[in-house]
Protein backbone atom coordinates (compact mmCIF):
# COMPACT_ATOMS: atom_id res chain seq x y z
CA UNK A 1 0.00 0.00 0.00
CA UNK A 2 2.79 2.59 0.71
CA UNK A 3 4.35 1.56 -3.18
CA UNK A 4 0.82 2.68 -4.50
CA UNK A 5 0.74 5.42 -2.10
CA UNK A 6 4.24 6.80 -3.45
CA UNK A 7 3.23 6.27 -7.17
CA UNK A 8 -0.24 7.73 -6.73
CA UNK A 9 1.78 11.02 -5.36
CA UNK A 10 4.07 11.18 -7.75
CA UNK A 11 1.35 11.09 -10.19
CA UNK A 12 -0.52 13.78 -8.74
CA UNK A 13 2.42 15.83 -9.13
CA UNK A 14 3.55 14.95 -12.90
CA UNK A 15 -0.23 15.88 -13.92
CA UNK A 16 -0.14 18.91 -11.46
CA UNK A 17 2.98 20.12 -13.57
CA UNK A 18 1.87 19.41 -16.84
CA UNK A 19 -1.53 21.20 -16.27
CA UNK A 20 0.04 24.16 -14.80
CA UNK A 21 2.76 24.43 -17.73
CA UNK A 22 0.06 24.42 -20.52
CA UNK A 23 -2.49 27.00 -18.36
CA UNK A 24 0.59 29.13 -19.55
CA UNK A 25 -1.17 28.65 -23.10
CA UNK A 26 -5.17 29.20 -22.10
CA UNK A 27 -5.32 30.40 -26.14
CA UNK A 28 -4.54 27.02 -26.86
CA UNK A 29 -6.73 25.67 -24.66
CA UNK A 30 -9.66 26.97 -26.39
CA UNK A 31 -8.61 27.36 -30.13
CA UNK A 32 -7.92 22.81 -29.57
CA UNK A 33 -11.37 22.71 -27.86
CA UNK A 34 -12.61 24.87 -30.82
CA UNK A 35 -10.53 22.73 -33.34
CA UNK A 36 -12.21 19.39 -32.15
CA UNK A 37 -15.68 20.31 -32.27
CA UNK A 38 -14.80 20.93 -36.20
CA UNK A 39 -13.37 17.69 -36.12
CA UNK A 40 -16.19 16.44 -35.05
CA UNK A 41 -18.56 17.87 -37.32
CA UNK A 42 -16.29 17.36 -40.06
CA UNK A 43 -16.33 13.27 -39.22
CA UNK A 44 -20.24 13.01 -39.21
CA UNK A 45 -19.93 14.49 -42.67
CA UNK A 46 -17.85 12.33 -44.27
CA UNK A 47 -19.60 9.56 -42.94
CA UNK A 48 -22.76 11.30 -44.16
CA UNK A 49 -20.86 11.09 -48.29
CA UNK A 50 -21.56 6.74 -47.60
CA UNK A 51 -25.21 7.21 -46.12
CA UNK A 52 -26.40 9.42 -49.39
CA UNK A 53 -25.36 6.38 -51.06
CA UNK A 54 -26.79 3.76 -49.02
CA UNK A 55 -28.46 2.98 -45.79
CA UNK A 56 -25.79 1.04 -44.08
CA UNK A 57 -22.26 -0.37 -44.14
CA UNK A 58 -21.74 -3.66 -43.36
CA UNK A 59 -25.38 -3.03 -41.19
CA UNK A 60 -24.17 -0.37 -39.61
CA UNK A 61 -26.60 2.27 -39.56
CA UNK A 62 -25.68 5.88 -39.54
CA UNK A 63 -27.17 6.44 -36.29
CA UNK A 64 -24.69 2.80 -35.01
CA UNK A 65 -21.87 4.65 -36.98
CA UNK A 66 -22.28 8.05 -35.10
CA UNK A 67 -21.75 5.76 -31.68
CA UNK A 68 -18.69 4.54 -33.69
CA UNK A 69 -16.89 8.07 -34.27
CA UNK A 70 -18.04 8.90 -30.57
CA UNK A 71 -16.34 6.39 -29.61
CA UNK A 72 -13.44 7.06 -31.52
CA UNK A 73 -13.55 10.78 -30.77
CA UNK A 74 -13.66 9.64 -26.89
CA UNK A 75 -10.32 6.95 -27.02
CA UNK A 76 -8.28 9.26 -29.62
CA UNK A 77 -8.98 12.08 -27.05
CA UNK A 78 -7.32 10.23 -24.31
CA UNK A 79 -4.73 9.14 -26.29
CA UNK A 80 -3.74 12.64 -26.90
CA UNK A 81 -4.13 14.17 -23.53
CA UNK A 82 -2.47 10.92 -21.53
CA UNK A 83 -0.76 9.36 -24.04
CA UNK A 84 0.93 10.85 -26.96
CA UNK A 85 2.99 13.53 -24.94
CA UNK A 86 4.92 10.58 -23.47
CA UNK A 87 5.30 8.84 -26.84
CA UNK A 88 6.51 11.95 -28.21
CA UNK A 89 9.51 12.92 -26.09
CA UNK A 90 10.48 9.45 -25.91
CA UNK A 91 12.38 9.51 -29.59
CA UNK A 92 14.60 12.91 -27.36
CA UNK A 93 15.09 11.14 -24.11
CA UNK A 94 17.09 8.72 -26.22
CA UNK A 95 18.73 11.32 -28.27
CA UNK A 96 20.12 13.63 -25.59
CA UNK A 97 20.82 10.79 -22.73
CA UNK A 98 17.99 12.03 -21.04
CA UNK A 99 16.81 8.33 -20.39
CA UNK A 100 19.93 7.53 -18.85
CA UNK A 101 18.95 10.21 -16.09
CA UNK A 102 15.42 8.52 -15.90
CA UNK A 103 16.44 5.03 -15.19
CA UNK A 104 18.31 6.15 -12.38
CA UNK A 105 15.49 8.01 -10.19
CA UNK A 106 14.05 5.47 -7.42
CA UNK A 107 10.59 4.66 -9.19
CA UNK A 108 10.03 1.73 -12.21
CA UNK A 109 11.49 3.54 -15.19
CA UNK A 110 7.86 2.60 -17.30
CA UNK A 111 5.99 4.67 -14.73
CA UNK A 112 8.22 7.80 -15.13
CA UNK A 113 8.72 6.96 -19.23
CA UNK A 114 5.22 6.41 -19.83
CA UNK A 115 2.69 8.75 -17.68
CA UNK A 116 5.32 11.60 -16.47
CA UNK A 117 3.38 14.15 -19.19
CA UNK A 118 -0.35 15.25 -19.97
CA UNK A 119 -1.72 17.35 -22.46
CA UNK A 120 -4.65 18.67 -21.54
CA UNK A 121 -5.18 20.97 -24.47
CA UNK A 122 -7.25 18.09 -26.23
CA UNK A 123 -9.42 17.23 -22.87
CA UNK A 124 -12.13 18.78 -24.67
CA UNK A 125 -12.37 15.58 -27.54
CA UNK A 126 -13.65 12.53 -24.62
CA UNK A 127 -16.43 14.96 -23.82
CA UNK A 128 -17.44 15.92 -27.94
CA UNK A 129 -16.91 12.29 -28.38
CA UNK A 130 -19.92 11.08 -25.54
CA UNK A 131 -21.83 13.65 -27.18
CA UNK A 132 -21.67 11.93 -30.25
CA UNK A 133 -22.51 8.65 -28.46
CA UNK A 134 -25.34 9.45 -26.89
CA UNK A 135 -26.83 11.44 -29.98
CA UNK A 136 -25.97 8.27 -32.01
CA UNK A 137 -27.62 5.77 -29.75
CA UNK A 138 -30.98 7.45 -29.13
CA UNK A 139 -30.67 7.27 -33.21
CA UNK A 140 -30.17 3.63 -33.08
CA UNK A 141 -33.43 1.84 -33.05
CA UNK A 142 -33.68 -0.29 -30.27
CA UNK A 143 -33.28 1.22 -26.51
CA UNK A 144 -29.65 0.92 -24.41
CA UNK A 145 -30.36 -1.96 -21.86
CA UNK A 146 -28.39 -1.27 -18.19
CA UNK A 147 -26.37 -4.37 -19.00
CA UNK A 148 -24.66 -3.28 -22.17
CA UNK A 149 -24.00 0.41 -20.47
CA UNK A 150 -21.88 -1.62 -17.91
CA UNK A 151 -20.43 -3.55 -20.09
CA UNK A 152 -19.66 -0.69 -22.68
CA UNK A 153 -17.84 1.29 -19.39
CA UNK A 154 -16.24 -2.28 -18.48
CA UNK A 155 -14.79 -2.62 -22.69
CA UNK A 156 -14.19 1.49 -22.95
CA UNK A 157 -12.08 1.12 -19.75
CA UNK A 158 -10.20 -1.98 -21.30
CA UNK A 159 -9.75 0.65 -24.56
CA UNK A 160 -7.91 2.94 -22.04
CA UNK A 161 -5.81 0.54 -21.01
CA UNK A 162 -5.01 -1.05 -24.50
CA UNK A 163 -3.91 2.23 -25.65
CA UNK A 164 -1.79 2.51 -22.80
CA UNK A 165 0.05 -0.42 -23.27
CA UNK A 166 0.01 0.08 -27.13
CA UNK A 167 1.98 3.43 -26.11
CA UNK A 168 4.30 1.57 -24.01
CA UNK A 169 5.23 -0.98 -26.65
CA UNK A 170 5.50 2.05 -29.11
CA UNK A 171 7.89 3.75 -26.48
CA UNK A 172 10.05 0.60 -26.33
CA UNK A 173 10.28 0.05 -30.24
CA UNK A 174 11.54 3.54 -29.95
CA UNK A 175 14.58 2.54 -27.57
CA UNK A 176 14.73 -0.31 -29.56
CA UNK A 177 15.58 2.03 -32.82
CA UNK A 178 16.34 4.86 -32.07
CA UNK A 179 13.76 6.30 -34.79
CA UNK A 180 12.81 10.32 -34.90
CA UNK A 181 9.41 11.05 -33.65
CA UNK A 182 7.86 9.39 -36.75
CA UNK A 183 6.09 6.57 -34.50
CA UNK A 184 4.14 9.23 -32.86
CA UNK A 185 3.12 10.50 -36.29
CA UNK A 186 2.31 7.26 -37.46
CA UNK A 187 -0.33 6.22 -33.90
CA UNK A 188 -2.25 8.97 -35.42
CA UNK A 189 -2.28 7.60 -39.12
CA UNK A 190 -3.11 4.13 -38.15
CA UNK A 191 -5.78 5.27 -35.62
CA UNK A 192 -7.43 6.71 -38.43
CA UNK A 193 -8.60 2.80 -39.60
CA UNK A 194 -10.94 2.94 -36.35
CA UNK A 195 -13.20 5.74 -38.06
CA UNK A 196 -15.20 2.33 -39.56
CA UNK A 197 -16.34 -0.63 -38.03
CA UNK A 198 -13.19 -3.08 -38.69
CA UNK A 199 -15.51 -5.40 -40.30
CA UNK A 200 -15.38 -3.55 -43.59
CA UNK A 201 -11.65 -4.33 -44.11
CA UNK A 202 -10.11 -7.99 -45.48
CA UNK A 203 -9.15 -10.48 -43.34
CA UNK A 204 -5.79 -9.83 -43.19
CA UNK A 205 -5.95 -6.35 -42.23
CA UNK A 206 -8.71 -7.28 -39.64
CA UNK A 207 -6.59 -9.54 -38.24
CA UNK A 208 -3.86 -6.85 -37.72
CA UNK A 209 -6.22 -4.85 -36.42
CA UNK A 210 -7.35 -6.67 -34.08
CA UNK A 211 -4.13 -8.71 -32.36
CA UNK A 212 -1.30 -6.40 -33.59
CA UNK A 213 -2.96 -2.46 -33.50
CA UNK A 214 -6.06 -3.34 -31.57
CA UNK A 215 -8.10 -0.18 -33.06
CA UNK A 216 -10.98 -3.41 -33.03
CA UNK A 217 -10.87 -4.08 -29.31
CA UNK A 218 -10.10 0.20 -28.95
CA UNK A 219 -13.25 1.56 -30.81
CA UNK A 220 -15.31 -1.60 -32.82
CA UNK A 221 -16.18 -3.34 -29.78
CA UNK A 222 -17.07 -1.15 -27.29
CA UNK A 223 -19.30 0.54 -30.20
CA UNK A 224 -21.18 -2.51 -30.84
CA UNK A 225 -21.73 -3.76 -27.39
CA UNK A 226 -23.72 -0.65 -26.73
CA UNK A 227 -25.34 -0.31 -29.56
CA UNK A 228 -26.23 -4.19 -29.04
CA UNK A 229 -24.54 -5.95 -32.31
CA UNK A 230 -22.28 -7.63 -29.48
CA UNK A 231 -23.56 -9.23 -26.49
CA UNK A 232 -22.66 -7.93 -23.06
CA UNK A 233 -20.34 -10.80 -22.15
CA UNK A 234 -17.92 -9.75 -25.20
CA UNK A 235 -16.15 -7.43 -22.25
CA UNK A 236 -15.32 -9.95 -20.37
CA UNK A 237 -13.04 -10.78 -23.70
CA UNK A 238 -11.84 -7.30 -23.76
CA UNK A 239 -10.36 -7.95 -20.45
CA UNK A 240 -8.71 -10.99 -20.90
CA UNK A 241 -6.87 -9.35 -23.89
CA UNK A 242 -6.08 -6.21 -22.18
CA UNK A 243 -4.31 -8.77 -19.74
CA UNK A 244 -2.05 -10.53 -22.23
CA UNK A 245 -1.71 -7.52 -24.38
CA UNK A 246 0.03 -5.82 -21.43
CA UNK A 247 2.08 -8.40 -20.15
CA UNK A 248 3.71 -8.38 -23.93
CA UNK A 249 3.90 -4.91 -23.77
CA UNK A 250 5.26 -4.99 -20.21
CA UNK A 251 7.94 -7.31 -21.28
CA UNK A 252 9.10 -5.63 -24.72
CA UNK A 253 9.85 -2.57 -22.29
CA UNK A 254 11.61 -5.12 -20.57
CA UNK A 255 13.60 -6.39 -22.92
CA UNK A 256 13.98 -3.07 -24.67
CA UNK A 257 15.90 -1.45 -21.60
CA UNK A 258 18.14 -4.34 -21.65
CA UNK A 259 18.96 -4.17 -24.95
CA UNK A 260 19.26 -0.21 -24.16
CA UNK A 261 21.92 -0.40 -21.28
CA UNK A 262 24.14 -3.31 -23.52
CA UNK A 263 24.46 -0.36 -26.15
CA UNK A 264 25.23 2.01 -23.58
CA UNK A 265 27.86 0.14 -21.80
CA UNK B 1 21.32 33.99 -62.31
CA UNK B 2 23.30 30.80 -61.54
CA UNK B 3 24.77 31.50 -57.93
CA UNK B 4 21.58 31.45 -56.42
CA UNK B 5 20.39 28.11 -58.77
CA UNK B 6 23.90 26.59 -57.07
CA UNK B 7 22.82 27.59 -53.58
CA UNK B 8 19.64 25.72 -53.79
CA UNK B 9 20.66 22.48 -55.53
CA UNK B 10 23.40 22.29 -52.41
CA UNK B 11 20.38 23.24 -50.16
CA UNK B 12 18.07 20.73 -51.45
CA UNK B 13 21.13 17.86 -51.25
CA UNK B 14 21.75 19.06 -47.67
CA UNK B 15 18.18 18.31 -46.62
CA UNK B 16 17.86 15.05 -48.97
CA UNK B 17 20.72 13.48 -46.94
CA UNK B 18 19.28 14.42 -43.48
CA UNK B 19 15.92 12.86 -44.94
CA UNK B 20 18.17 9.95 -45.77
CA UNK B 21 19.35 9.87 -42.11
CA UNK B 22 16.42 7.82 -40.97
CA UNK B 23 15.63 5.70 -44.00
CA UNK B 24 13.09 3.43 -42.25
CA UNK B 25 11.09 6.76 -41.72
CA UNK B 26 10.37 7.49 -44.66
CA UNK B 27 8.44 3.95 -45.25
CA UNK B 28 6.77 4.80 -42.00
CA UNK B 29 5.65 8.29 -43.03
CA UNK B 30 3.53 6.46 -45.62
CA UNK B 31 1.44 4.93 -43.26
CA UNK B 32 0.56 7.91 -41.63
CA UNK B 33 -1.84 9.08 -43.82
CA UNK B 34 -3.98 5.68 -44.58
CA UNK B 35 -7.23 8.03 -44.27
CA UNK B 36 -8.02 7.44 -48.28
CA UNK B 37 -7.47 3.20 -47.41
CA UNK B 38 -10.03 3.41 -44.50
CA UNK B 39 -12.80 5.51 -47.08
CA UNK B 40 -11.58 3.20 -49.69
CA UNK B 41 -12.82 0.07 -47.19
CA UNK B 42 -16.20 2.02 -47.06
CA UNK B 43 -16.92 1.99 -50.71
CA UNK B 44 -15.29 -1.85 -50.95
CA UNK B 45 -18.00 -2.26 -48.35
CA UNK B 46 -20.74 -0.92 -50.12
CA UNK B 47 -20.03 -2.65 -53.18
CA UNK B 48 -19.97 -5.87 -52.14
CA UNK B 49 -22.09 -8.20 -54.11
CA UNK B 50 -21.08 -6.86 -57.35
CA UNK B 51 -23.44 -3.28 -57.22
CA UNK B 52 -22.00 -0.10 -58.74
CA UNK B 53 -22.53 3.47 -57.57
CA UNK B 54 -23.15 5.51 -59.91
CA UNK B 55 -21.74 4.00 -62.81
CA UNK B 56 -18.09 3.69 -60.56
CA UNK B 57 -16.97 -0.19 -59.79
CA UNK B 58 -14.39 -1.13 -57.19
CA UNK B 59 -11.18 -0.73 -59.63
CA UNK B 60 -12.21 2.93 -59.61
CA UNK B 61 -12.31 3.50 -56.47
CA UNK B 62 -9.25 1.58 -55.56
CA UNK B 63 -7.28 3.46 -58.49
CA UNK B 64 -8.58 6.53 -57.17
CA UNK B 65 -7.83 6.25 -53.41
CA UNK B 66 -4.32 4.66 -54.28
CA UNK B 67 -3.24 7.34 -56.54
CA UNK B 68 -4.47 9.83 -54.42
CA UNK B 69 -2.55 8.49 -51.71
CA UNK B 70 0.50 8.79 -54.03
CA UNK B 71 -0.28 12.52 -54.75
CA UNK B 72 -0.95 13.54 -51.53
CA UNK B 73 2.67 11.91 -50.60
CA UNK B 74 4.33 13.91 -52.79
CA UNK B 75 2.32 17.13 -52.00
CA UNK B 76 1.73 17.22 -48.38
CA UNK B 77 3.81 19.35 -46.28
CA UNK B 78 4.18 20.80 -42.80
CA UNK B 79 5.80 24.40 -43.91
CA UNK B 80 2.86 26.13 -41.78
CA UNK B 81 4.08 23.79 -38.21
CA UNK B 82 7.80 24.33 -39.03
CA UNK B 83 7.41 28.43 -39.67
CA UNK B 84 5.68 28.96 -36.67
CA UNK B 85 7.90 26.68 -34.64
CA UNK B 86 10.82 29.09 -36.45
CA UNK B 87 9.42 32.17 -35.37
CA UNK B 88 9.00 30.49 -31.77
CA UNK B 89 12.10 29.24 -31.05
CA UNK B 90 13.83 32.10 -32.17
CA UNK B 91 15.36 30.00 -35.44
CA UNK B 92 13.94 31.91 -38.03
CA UNK B 93 15.63 35.29 -36.42
CA UNK B 94 19.09 33.35 -37.02
CA UNK B 95 18.12 32.19 -40.51
CA UNK B 96 17.47 35.76 -41.47
CA UNK B 97 20.68 36.71 -41.46
CA UNK B 98 22.04 34.39 -43.56
CA UNK B 99 22.57 35.48 -47.03
CA UNK B 100 19.96 33.17 -48.33
CA UNK B 101 16.64 33.88 -48.04
CA UNK B 102 14.75 31.49 -45.24
CA UNK B 103 12.07 30.19 -47.39
CA UNK B 104 14.47 28.58 -49.74
CA UNK B 105 15.42 26.38 -46.45
CA UNK B 106 11.51 25.10 -46.11
CA UNK B 107 10.91 24.43 -49.79
CA UNK B 108 14.38 22.58 -49.99
CA UNK B 109 13.33 20.32 -47.23
CA UNK B 110 9.64 20.20 -48.93
CA UNK B 111 11.38 18.50 -52.34
CA UNK B 112 14.12 16.48 -50.09
CA UNK B 113 11.23 14.68 -49.00
CA UNK B 114 9.37 14.61 -52.03
CA UNK B 115 13.07 13.04 -54.10
CA UNK B 116 12.79 10.48 -51.48
CA UNK B 117 9.46 9.96 -51.06
CA UNK B 118 9.05 9.03 -54.98
CA UNK B 119 12.24 6.09 -54.79
CA UNK B 120 10.07 5.06 -51.80
CA UNK B 121 6.93 5.00 -53.66
CA UNK B 122 7.91 3.88 -57.06
CA UNK B 123 9.16 -0.08 -56.45
CA UNK B 124 6.30 -0.39 -53.62
CA UNK B 125 3.53 1.36 -56.24
CA UNK B 126 5.33 -1.56 -58.97
CA UNK B 127 4.40 -4.30 -56.71
CA UNK B 128 1.13 -2.93 -56.04
CA UNK B 129 0.64 -2.56 -59.54
CA UNK B 130 1.60 -6.34 -60.45
CA UNK B 131 -0.21 -7.37 -57.50
CA UNK B 132 -4.17 -6.09 -57.73
CA UNK B 133 -6.16 -6.76 -60.73
CA UNK B 134 -7.94 -3.43 -59.80
CA UNK B 135 -5.73 -1.07 -59.67
CA UNK B 136 -5.80 0.43 -63.06
CA UNK B 137 -3.95 3.54 -64.21
CA UNK B 138 -3.89 5.13 -67.27
CA UNK B 139 -1.74 3.19 -69.90
CA UNK B 140 -1.80 6.20 -72.24
CA UNK B 141 1.97 7.73 -72.23
CA UNK B 142 0.42 11.72 -72.73
CA UNK B 143 -1.70 11.35 -69.87
CA UNK B 144 1.04 9.83 -67.70
CA UNK B 145 2.56 12.53 -68.49
CA UNK B 146 0.38 15.04 -67.53
CA UNK B 147 -0.91 13.20 -64.82
CA UNK B 148 3.06 13.86 -63.42
CA UNK B 149 3.09 17.23 -64.34
CA UNK B 150 0.10 17.60 -62.59
CA UNK B 151 0.74 16.11 -59.48
CA UNK B 152 4.57 18.92 -59.42
CA UNK B 153 2.02 21.86 -60.22
CA UNK B 154 0.10 20.22 -57.45
CA UNK B 155 2.95 19.93 -55.13
CA UNK B 156 4.24 23.34 -55.61
CA UNK B 157 1.06 24.83 -55.17
CA UNK B 158 -0.06 23.07 -51.66
CA UNK B 159 3.90 24.29 -50.67
CA UNK B 160 2.63 27.73 -51.45
CA UNK B 161 -0.63 27.54 -49.81
CA UNK B 162 0.45 26.46 -46.93
CA UNK B 163 3.48 29.11 -46.84
CA UNK B 164 0.72 31.83 -47.07
CA UNK B 165 -1.20 30.24 -43.53
CA UNK B 166 2.57 30.05 -42.33
CA UNK B 167 3.09 34.05 -43.06
CA UNK B 168 0.03 34.26 -40.51
CA UNK B 169 2.47 33.30 -37.93
CA UNK B 170 3.68 36.62 -38.03
CA UNK B 171 0.52 38.21 -36.54
CA UNK B 172 -1.04 34.79 -34.68
CA UNK B 173 0.01 31.97 -32.64
CA UNK B 174 -2.34 29.68 -33.22
CA UNK B 175 -1.39 29.28 -37.71
CA UNK B 176 -0.99 25.28 -37.29
CA UNK B 177 -4.89 25.32 -35.96
CA UNK B 178 -6.19 27.83 -38.71
CA UNK B 179 -3.95 25.45 -41.25
CA UNK B 180 -5.99 22.53 -39.92
CA UNK B 181 -8.94 23.92 -40.41
CA UNK B 182 -7.96 25.26 -43.92
CA UNK B 183 -7.63 21.71 -44.64
CA UNK B 184 -10.55 20.51 -43.40
CA UNK B 185 -12.52 21.83 -45.05
CA UNK B 186 -10.66 21.87 -48.64
CA UNK B 187 -10.83 17.90 -48.28
CA UNK B 188 -13.91 18.03 -49.47
CA UNK B 189 -13.63 19.89 -52.55
CA UNK B 190 -10.33 18.46 -53.16
CA UNK B 191 -11.23 14.68 -53.42
CA UNK B 192 -9.38 13.87 -50.51
CA UNK B 193 -13.09 12.45 -49.14
CA UNK B 194 -14.21 11.74 -52.27
CA UNK B 195 -13.90 11.85 -55.71
CA UNK B 196 -15.63 15.02 -56.86
CA UNK B 197 -17.18 13.02 -59.77
CA UNK B 198 -19.51 11.74 -57.16
CA UNK B 199 -20.43 15.14 -55.53
CA UNK B 200 -23.66 16.68 -56.11
CA UNK B 201 -22.88 19.04 -59.27
CA UNK B 202 -23.34 21.98 -57.66
CA UNK B 203 -20.38 21.25 -55.24
CA UNK B 204 -18.44 19.80 -58.51
CA UNK B 205 -18.43 23.60 -60.04
CA UNK B 206 -17.50 25.17 -57.48
CA UNK B 207 -14.91 22.77 -56.63
CA UNK B 208 -13.34 23.20 -60.17
CA UNK B 209 -12.65 26.86 -59.66
CA UNK B 210 -10.99 26.36 -56.40
CA UNK B 211 -7.23 25.70 -55.57
CA UNK B 212 -7.72 22.30 -53.75
CA UNK B 213 -8.79 19.85 -56.63
CA UNK B 214 -5.77 20.89 -58.28
CA UNK B 215 -3.36 19.78 -55.53
CA UNK B 216 -4.90 16.24 -55.07
CA UNK B 217 -8.05 14.94 -57.02
CA UNK B 218 -7.04 16.76 -60.38
CA UNK B 219 -3.56 14.69 -60.39
CA UNK B 220 -5.33 11.55 -58.67
CA UNK B 221 -8.19 11.83 -61.65
CA UNK B 222 -5.45 11.99 -64.51
CA UNK B 223 -3.15 9.28 -63.41
CA UNK B 224 -6.16 6.93 -62.75
CA UNK B 225 -7.49 7.78 -66.44
CA UNK B 226 -11.16 9.16 -65.18
CA UNK B 227 -10.50 12.47 -66.78
CA UNK B 228 -10.24 13.33 -70.73
CA UNK B 229 -7.52 15.18 -72.46
CA UNK B 230 -9.87 17.89 -73.82
CA UNK B 231 -10.53 18.65 -69.76
CA UNK B 232 -6.70 19.06 -69.15
CA UNK B 233 -5.99 22.33 -70.19
CA UNK B 234 -8.69 24.30 -68.75
CA UNK B 235 -7.51 22.92 -65.41
CA UNK B 236 -3.77 23.50 -65.69
CA UNK B 237 -4.54 26.71 -66.55
CA UNK B 238 -6.77 27.15 -63.11
CA UNK B 239 -4.28 25.53 -61.38
CA UNK B 240 -1.28 27.71 -62.48
CA UNK B 241 -3.63 31.18 -61.89
CA UNK B 242 -3.86 29.53 -58.42
CA UNK B 243 -0.35 28.85 -58.02
CA UNK B 244 0.60 32.42 -59.15
CA UNK B 245 -2.40 33.66 -56.96
CA UNK B 246 -1.00 32.04 -53.53
CA UNK B 247 2.71 33.34 -54.64
CA UNK B 248 1.07 37.03 -54.57
CA UNK B 249 -0.36 36.69 -51.66
CA UNK B 250 3.08 35.65 -49.52
CA UNK B 251 4.91 38.02 -51.07
CA UNK B 252 2.40 40.39 -49.99
CA UNK B 253 2.32 38.88 -46.32
CA UNK B 254 5.53 38.41 -45.78
CA UNK B 255 6.13 41.99 -46.74
CA UNK B 256 3.83 43.39 -44.15
CA UNK B 257 4.72 40.32 -41.82
CA UNK B 258 8.54 40.91 -41.93
CA UNK B 259 7.49 44.49 -40.51
CA UNK B 260 5.49 42.94 -37.36
CA UNK B 261 8.15 40.46 -36.80
CA UNK B 262 10.92 43.08 -36.52
CA UNK B 263 8.66 44.99 -33.88
CA UNK B 264 8.54 42.18 -32.03
CA UNK B 265 12.05 41.59 -32.37
CA UNK B 266 12.68 45.01 -31.12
Amino acid sequence: VGILHRYLTVLIIFVGSSVRQSLEYRTAFYVNSALGAFWLVWATQVARVYYSYANSINGWSYGNLLVLMGVYFIANGFRQVLFSPNLQRIGEYVRTGTLDDLLLKPMDSQFVVSLRYVDITHAADPLLGTVLVIAGSTRSSGGISGVALVAFAIALLSAFLLLYFLNLAMQAICVLAVSPDGLSQLMNGLIDSGRLPVSVYGPVLQAILTVIIPVAFIITTPASILIGKMPASTSAICIAFVATFGLCARLLWISALRRYQGVGS
Amino acid sequence: VTRPLQVFGTLVRAYISVVLEHPAAAFLYILTSVFPLVMLAGWLALLRGGATIRGWQSSGFVTYYVAAMVVNQLSRTWVSDTWEEAIRSGTLSAQFLQPVNPVSHYLADHMAHKVVDSAVIAPLLIVAISISQDLRFTTDPLMLILGVLATILGSAMNFLMALCCAMVAFWSEQTGQLYQVWVGIGAFLSGWIIPISLLPKVMQDIARFLPFLYTLGFPAQVLSGQVRGTAAPGAFLIGASWTVAFYSIYRLLRRHGMRHFQAVGG
